[in-house]
């Protein structure tokens, strides 16, 4: 049974992920993760044995805190450290069009395992540019509900209550998207590659030029070189 | 009010409030102050319908639930009285078959009294003091004094009440006292309708009332209005003066005042007519000023046969010698006086009372101090040369729970004073103050056990219900230990003037702790043979030094249970209203002084008759005669006596006609008009404005009570520097001066801070935002506060000018929890004529943001 | 179910005293909370950690009243429906079977929800105990057959705690009489108010003049996020990850049929 595809150092790879990009969205996933554990042992009902894991409700509490703080501060280094990384990334949304279109409405298929015909992506296809419109902005919106509802002193009362709803459908949505991103980037046959490609930063030049054909070609290929 | 019917007390109590059918709440925040009485005005709204009415300068939480709120400038009650006086005559609004039996109504007067310009006949401007002697009536051939029972003579009493009141007419009121006209005719209108024979009117004041350089004329002007109306002697009606203290009514009637000495009989003088025992005893019994008598024994012959003009305190004899005997046991004897010289005698010419006691002490005339329970640095007038007359001392004892400002007195912190003050205060520091003080402290009320006296002279013993803390004792106990420890100084002594301290009896006991119940013995009064007590009451105190009664007016207090041991009534808590028409009497709980009646003066509670209730009014009778009834199984030839729920306030076997119904006062009856010397400044009540005022008198151009002593005159606060007229109160959440309920944290919690309050108007006048810092100003001193600026106080029109208040909160100081300012750093030395209570409630301030 | 007893307050009778607020404090010995006075009598702007009652003071002027100083008992009021109860994720409400509203503060971990639920904003959060505290209505004295400390302690008789029907009528009785005598607008407040309450008022006026909500409702992002969002949309989760758990699964077995590349199935 194939889980993540075994990681092939012989071929010839290409970079997918600098160092910076890796840390930070490896930071994301961390405290994102103590983040949601630790707030569903609140959403959940009867889950004692979830909030025993940190120690109790306060614990849970606490360790939620300190998650969201560390999730805050990754938001920060990303944006300082990587701030051209995140104009790439964001250039590159914005190039959504019609080959994402098209990716979109065979994908279903392709996720079950069907054999499908896939148009040229550019770097991010077009299930990873929603998801990078999508989970963003969910993480945004925890992110200020929740200091909202951890300072709810500060701010009118009306909008502290508001943040409730909003905290748990960010929560739900995002998670939705993680769900299937880390599936995605991880197990999922075909896609799998593209773990290496977060984790130690390449990912196999033959797989580049399948999967991202435009983005290899802009990057690696000849049209680069002869840039 | 004992010049209007012979007893100065509260004539009803508390739970009888709810038989009332108007309350008419003036000078008083009872709402505040006295809790209690809502409780009971309560149940009078509920089962009878009954109305609140509420005149005060300030609106207050007892304001926000009356039926009727009218303002009144502070100090100005009597013309608000007056107009009400004048009011009630000319509707025919007065109870007529009242005022004719039970007033001196009808009586004429001497033809040399006379009334002109704010003065009566008799004023001499040098000495500030009248001559009383044309205050008097006019006398028959028995010496009895000459009536009109028909009310029309021009020289009766009711004529000429009614002329000197017709100058109050409600336009020129209410130009004094500033309430707007509509309001003050919705006031008379409501409670001159308590003048209708089944309608009871009931008046409650205080502090508010007391506190002015004319409070005993205040007072006076609530008797004549109660008077009028039949309102005296009636459940639900009277006048209930609200005490300041829980217990304050048990320290007047145990002489805790200068001029006394207990039962409120005068304390002897060092002149000729107090030389000795009999010339002492023809003073102080009214009517036997002239009597021939030259010894004790044909005095009481005399006492026995009985003289005109002289009612129930024509046994004054009995108390005073009963007194001496409790006090000096076996060492008072017939022969010597029955101890009469150990008695001190106060100079006739010297005042006695807390401000010429300051005054004394400022110029350096008093060595030595005790101050038990009281904290004058905050409490008293003129604060600021109190605290320095504190400094002259050379010893002070301060005795409560907490060390309180005055205690501190001498500490760094007492002599901060507001930056930008205009007053300058010597900043003293403790290396300055040569006093000695000692502090012992004292424990709380819970912790000790006693009687304390309510304001309706219900006297209630005490359990304890904890120990005292650390070293704290009951005051019982620290005098207790004082007195032993003094006699023991001085048991060896030869000298003559020290045998008062060694013969002075002292048998409360062995232990560590005296005991209450025998104090209570020696003063509820024991027959001197066989030490039992009288439990009959003061009836049967004797002259001749075979009764003992330490406070004749507690005598029958203390009886003997079946097995002889000692049963003291304050005890009893039989929670039963022993009244057959519900009206609360409550006989058989606790106590009432005198001898357990609950209402005095209740033969004004029936018809002259003594047998006919007042039309409509048949449930709210408290006595009635039965001819048929025996007094005392002992004489059985004695046939009638008034009977009924409450104890008769009347000669027990004396026919109607013949009882008095104010058998206090000599003439035995309620008197509109005050007789000879028992006001100070005059029969009737005339308005004058305070020592300090905004306007001129519009009644006449005295400029303020004519037999007041100016202590200060160079203090006098002029209008044009200082404005606005001051006052002070007290809010239910602190107590007194703070001393204890500034230390518990949760009181402090509901009043942290000092502050005063203002109208907007006067906000908008000198720029103060309601929670401003301010500083208000006499020329006493400077206080720094908050400013509460609230739609409850409005400015008065007083005589067309707008006249602002300043009312300050005057229980805070710098020690506790909850600190602040003592507003009597404002108010003046300057009292009332006859009572010399400090005038707390009207001054002239000014106010400005800090 | 048992018979609901509730206290009722009469603000025609209130002198505000405050003997409650102390007697609230000695009966759950709570630590003074002292504020600055600031120009009004009440220091507290609302209830809060450690002080459950508060007495408001406010006045208020017109041409036909006069000057009005209108007294309000505020504190939890224990409605029959309680929002707290609904939003709380630790199920730290219940409802005592005669009324009360009781939290357990062993069951509290602070997460304030139940304070913005409230339509009166009565939960307070109490910083060093990390737990919300609020008016328990002396549970465990009515328990033992006492009156709540409060109404024990009211001299002028303004609180009154009995059955709560008896209540209604006494202050349907109440408010007709203070209509007839100088209050026309004298009413009832939480018969009706928030579904029904067992703390009532008698008021001599309308309910702003009192500073109380005068249509206490639960606000519509409550009842969004309590019946809809916390019960259905959480679904999502188990469903995305039930997808990909399917996913798994059909790639490999439809890799095996087809005996395709290891990367699945894609051209």
């Amino acid at each position: 049974m194939q889980w993540i595809p075994e990681y092939q150092g012989d071929v010839e790879r290409v970079e997918r992920f600098n160092a910076v990009a890796r840390i930070t969205h490896w930071g994301h996933t961390v405290t994102f993760l103590l983040c949601l554990f630790t707030g569903l042992a609140l959403f959940l009902g009867g889950v004692d044995w979830l909030a025993a894991i940190f120690g109790g409700y306060r614990g849970a509490g606490l360790v939620h805190r300190i998650a969201a703080v560390g999730m805050t501060l990754m938001l920060g280094f990303g944006v300082v450290f990587g701030f051209m990384g995140v104009i790439e990334w964001v250039k590159d949304i914005f190039r959504f069009g019609i080959n994402d279109i098209k990716f979109l409405m065979v994908f279903p298929f392709e996720f079950l395992g069907f054999k499908v015909k896939i148009a040229p992506q550019t770097r991010f296809n077009g299930g990873e540019k929603m998801n990078s419109v999508v989970t963003p902005t969910m993480v945004i919106l925890l992110v200020l509900s929740g200091y909202i509802m951890w300072f709810p002193a500060l701010f009118p009362a009306g909008l502290v209550r508001f943040c409730y709803p909003v905290h748990d459908l960010a929560m739900i949505f995002s998670t939705v998207m993680v769900c299937m991103h880390g599936y995605l980037g991880s197990f999922h046959l075909g896609s799998g590659e593209s773990f290496w490609g977060m984790w130690k930063g390449t990912v196999r030049t033959d797989w580049a030029k399948h999967h991202h054909a435009i983005w290899y070609e802009e990057t690696y290929g000849d049209k680069a070189k002869s840039e | 009010m004992s010049p209007a019917f012979g007893r100065g007390v509260m004539t009803n109590h508390v739970v009888d409030l709810k038989n009332t059918d108007v309350a008419l709440i003036m000078g008083s925040n009872a709402a505040e102050n006295h809790p209690i009485t809502m409780k009971w005005l309560g149940e009078a709204r509920r089962v009878r319908g009954a109305k609140i009415i509420h005149v005060d300068p300030r609106f207050t939480r007892t304001s926000a639930i009356a039926d009727l709120y009218a303002p009144l400038r502070s100090g100005t009650d009597i013309a608000f009285l007056g107009g009400m006086v004048k009011y009630i005559i000319e509707n025919n609004l007065y109870h007529k078959e009242y005022v004719s039996a039970y007033t001196n109504a009808s009586y004429l007067i001497a033809d040399g009294f006379d009334f002109k310009d704010g003065l009566f006949s008799g004023y001499d401007a040098a000495k500030r003091a009248y001559d009383t002697k044309t205050w008097d009536y006019q006398y028959g051939p028995d010496g009895l004094p000459l009536k009109d029972p028909t009310l029309s003579n021009p020289r009766c009493v009711f004529q000429l009440m009614a002329k000197h009141f017709s100058r109050y007419d409600v336009d020129t009121v209410c130009k004094i006292t500033g309430t707007p006209k509509n309001k003050y005719l919705e006031v008379l209108k409501l409670f001159a309708s308590t003048g209708a024979p089944n309608k009871c009117g009931t008046i409650l004041y205080a502090m508010g009332t007391t506190q002015h350089t004319v409070g005993s004329q205040n007072v006076k002007s609530y008797s004549n209005v109660q008077l009028l109306l039949g309102n005296m002697g009636r459940a639900g009606g009277g006048i209930n003066a609200l005490r300041g203290e829980n217990n304050v009514q048990g320290a007047t009637d145990m002489a805790l005042l200068f001029h006394i000495i207990p039962g409120y009989i005068d304390s002897p003088m060092n002149t000729g007519t107090n030389k000795d025992l009999i010339s002492f005893v023809k003073a102080v019994t009214p009517g036997a000023a002239n009597l021939p008598a030259a010894n004790m024994d044909e005095f009481r012959e005399a006492v026995t046969k009985g003289f005109p003009n002289s009612g129930f305190k024509i046994n004054t004899s009995k108390w005073v010698v009963s007194t001496l005997k409790a006090w000096y046991g076996n060492a008072a004897t017939k022969e010597n006086d029955f101890a009469y010289h150990y008695l001190p005698k106060r100079d006739s010419k010297k005042n006695y009372s807390h401000i010429a006691l300051f005054e004394a002490m400022y110029k350096k005339e008093i060595e030595g101090l005790f101050v038990m329970g009281t904290n004058p640095v905050v409490g008293g007038p003129n604060a600021n040369k109190e605290q320095a007359a504190l400094c002259n001392l050379k010893w002070m004892v301060s005795c409560d729970l907490w060390l309180n400002e005055t205690a501190d007195f001498w500490t760094y912190q007492a002599w901060e004073r507001p930056h930008g003050g205009t007053f300058h205060m010597e900043k003293k520091t403790p290396k300055d103050i040569q006093t000695e003080v000692f502090f012992l402290p004292a424990c709380a009320v819970y912790e000790k056990e006693g009687t304390a006296i309510n304001t309706g002279r219900w006297t209630q013993y005490r359990w304890k219900g904890a120990e005292p803390v650390g070293e704290s004792k009951s005051d019982l106990a620290i005098i207790d230990e004082m007195a032993k420890g003094i006699q023991k100084l001085y048991k060896d002594s030869t000298k003559p003037q020290d045998d008062p301290i060694k013969n002075m009896t002292w048998g409360y006991g062995e232990g560590h702790e005296p005991e209450p119940i025998k104090v209570g013995y020696e003063y509820s009064g024991y027959t001197v043979a066989d030490g039992k007590p009288i439990s009959a009451g003061f009836a049967s105190l004797k002259d001749d030094g075979s009764t003992a009664c330490g406070v004749w007016i507690y005598c029958g207090q203390m009886t003997t249970k079946a097995d002889g041991s000692l049963d003291y009534k304050p005890m009893w808590r039989i929670n039963k209203d022993n009244s057959k028409t519900g009206l609360g009497l409550y006989s058989k709980w606790g106590w009432a002084w005198p001898v357990n009646r609950r209402i005095v003066y209740n033969h004004c509670s029936i018809s002259p008759d003594g047998v006919t209730p007042w039309p409509g009014d048949a449930d709210r009778v408290l006595i009635h005669w039965d001819p048929t009834a025996i007094a005392d199984p002992k004489k059985p030839e004695v046939v009638g006596a008034w009977v009924g729920d409450d104890v008769c306030d009347t000669q027990k076997t004396s026919p109607p006609g013949k009882a008095n119904p104010f058998l206090m006062r000599p003439e035995g009856t309620g008197c509109f008009f005050a007789a000879k010397n028992s006001l100070k400044e005059g029969p009737f009540p005339e308005h004058y404005e305070p020592w300090e005022s905004p306007v001129k008198n519009l009644l006449n151009s005295q400029p303020v009570n004519p037999a007041v002593k100016i202590w200060e005159p160079d203090k006098l606060g002029k209008v044009e520097q200082y404005p606005f007229v001051g006052t002070t109160y007290r809010v239910v959440e602190h107590w007194q001066t703070g001393a204890l309920t500034r230390n518990l944290p949760w009181l402090a919690e509901l009043m942290p801070n000092m502050f005063v309050e203002i109208s907007e108007e006067l906000g908008k006048l000198r720029g103060i935002e309601n929670g401003d810092n301010v500083i208000v100003s006499t020329t006493r001193g400077d206080i720094e506060a908050v400013a509460c600026v609230t739609k409850r106080i409005k400015p008065y029109i007083v005589d067309g000018k707008e006249v602002h208040m300043v009312g300050a909160l005057w229980q805070y100081g710098f020690k506790g929890y909850a600190t602040g300012d003592p507003a009597n750093r404002l108010t003046p030395h300057v009292g009332d004529a006859n009572t010399m209570i400090p005038e707390y409630k009207a001054w002239l301030c000014d106010i400005r943001r800090a | 179910m048992a018979r609901l007893m509730a206290n009722l307050y009469d603000v025609s009778k209130c002198t505000a005293c405050r003997g409650c607020l102390v007697a609230c404090k000695d009966s759950n010995q709570l630590p003074a909370v002292i504020e600055p006075f600031k120009g009004n009598y009440c220091t507290h702007e609302d209830t809060n950690g450690n002080t459950f009652t508060i007495i408001k003071f406010i006045e208020h002027e017109d041409p036909v009243d006069g000057v009005r100083w209108n007294f309000i008992k505020r504190q939890c009021m224990h409605c029959l429906d309680p929002e707290c109860m609904k939003v709380c994720p630790k199920k730290a409400y219940t409802k005592s079977e005669w009324g009360a509203t009781v939290q357990d503060p062993n069951k509290c971990i602070g997460c304030q929800y139940c304070s913005y639920a409230c339509p009166f904003e009565i939960p307070k959060y109490r910083k060093h105990t990390d737990t919300i505290t609020k008016c328990t209505l002396c549970i465990e004295r009515v328990n033992e057959g006492l009156k709540p400390a409060c109404a024990r302690t009211c001299v002028a008789g303004a609180l009154t705690f009995g059955y709560r029907d008896e209540l209604l009528e006494q202050a349907e009785e109440r408010v007709k009489f203070l209509r007839a005598n100088g209050f026309p607008r004298a009413t009832i407040y939480g018969k009706l108010e928030a579904g029904g309450t067992n703390m009532l008022y008698v008021l001599t006026d309308t309910p702003d003049k009192f500073d109380l909500p005068v249509d206490p409702k639960v606000s519509a992002n409550t009842w969004v996020w309590q019946d809809w969002v916390q019960p259905y949309a959480g679904w999502l989760i188990p469903i995305a990850l039930g997808a990909s758990a399917i996913s798994f699964v059909t790639n490999r077995v439809l890799a095996n049929k087809n005996k395709d590349h290891a990367e699945g199935g894609h051209e």
